[in-house]
């Protein structure tokens, strides 16, 4: 608990001469020598983690894709098989996208 | 929206978030800086660099913060250990010995001409006793905060408390009668 103010004349100085000192510029000083955040790495890593497990899968499942294409090249009616394929194929755009994301937030955290 | 130091040094604790580290330094930064300034008799410059090191310490070591004390009175403490390991680098502990008042200017005594009085006196004091009269007197903490500050007795900052004042006013009675009797 704070000590209760006085009467005294000395305690009235000393209380009045604590008076506000202005930031000018200190606090942005400050922040510019914090070090980078421990964390900042770790969006940009799981994107690129997640990146890298749908172009494994890609190459895992390219034969079907490339099958699913050829099926429809015959004619053939939409099945389980081309929804497959739809996916794979919807799993890699995602994939490009967030990779395409993760590298522009790190190129923008080191900025 | 404002939030609590609670609030933000959760915030900053859990998501490492800067943001909310910042708004602490805005928040704190007037009387820590202030305090290193009396303590480092008027080197704004140096006082500036103190704080600095004291708000990155801070940022570093905020997990240690259990929130048994103030925010501030913890700050606090981090800068006084910046202001003692500086001082030993400058053994400014060995020139608190010398307490003399410099000679007295022939200025007219207004109100600017006692702030700078009393600024001189402060100066006079030993560090210890001017960080307790500094904390206790101008920034209100407690006794007890202030030995939790200070990292010594409660005794010994009631005693440099009462001895810094005792001094300050025996050197402001000499050109302020209002300061004698009191």
């Amino acid at each position: 608990m704070p000590q209760p103010e006085t009467n005294d004349p000395l305690d009235a100085l000393l209380r009045e001469q604590d008076s506000y000192v202005d930031d000018n510029g200190f606090t942005a000083r400050v922040m510019t020598s914090l070090p980078r955040s421990r964390r900042s790495w770790l969006r940009p890593t799981i994107l690129c983690a997640a990146t890298l497990l749908g172009l494994a899968l890609l190459i895992w499942l390219f034969p079907l894709v490339s099958d699913a294409f050829n099926s429809d090249a015959g004619g053939q009616t939409f099945s389980l098989f081309n929804l497959q394929a739809i996916l794979t194929l919807l799993a890699v755009v995602l994939s490009s996208a967030s990779l395409g994301w993760g590298i522009l937030k790190a190129v923008q955290s080191e900025e | 929206m404002s939030f609590a130091d609670a609030d933000l040094i959760v915030r900053a604790l859990l998501h490492e978030d800067q943001n909310a580290f910042g708004e602490l330094v805005r928040r704190h930064q007037s009387p820590v800086r202030a305090f290193l300034a009396k303590m480092t008799r008027g080197d704004t410059h140096l006082a500036d660099d103190l704080a600095q090191e004291t708000f990155l310490k801070a940022w570093k070591n905020l997990k240690a913060f259990r929130g048994e004390a103030r925010f501030s009175t913890w700050l606090f403490g981090i800068a006084y250990n910046e202001f003692r390991g500086e001082a030993r680098k400058r053994k400014e502990l060995a020139l608190d010995e010398v307490e003399d008042l410099p000679d007295a200017q022939e200025a007219p005594a207004g109100d600017a001409q006692l702030r700078m009085d009393l600024a001189a006196a402060l100066n006079t004091l030993s560090a210890a006793e001017r960080a307790a009269v500094v904390l206790c007197c101008q920034n209100g903490l407690s006794h007890e905060e202030a030995a939790n500050v200070l990292q010594c007795p409660l005794g010994t900052v009631k005693t440099n408390v009462l001895r810094g004042r005792e001094k300050l006013k025996r050197k402001l009675a000499l050109e302020y009668k209002e300061y004698a009797t009191t």
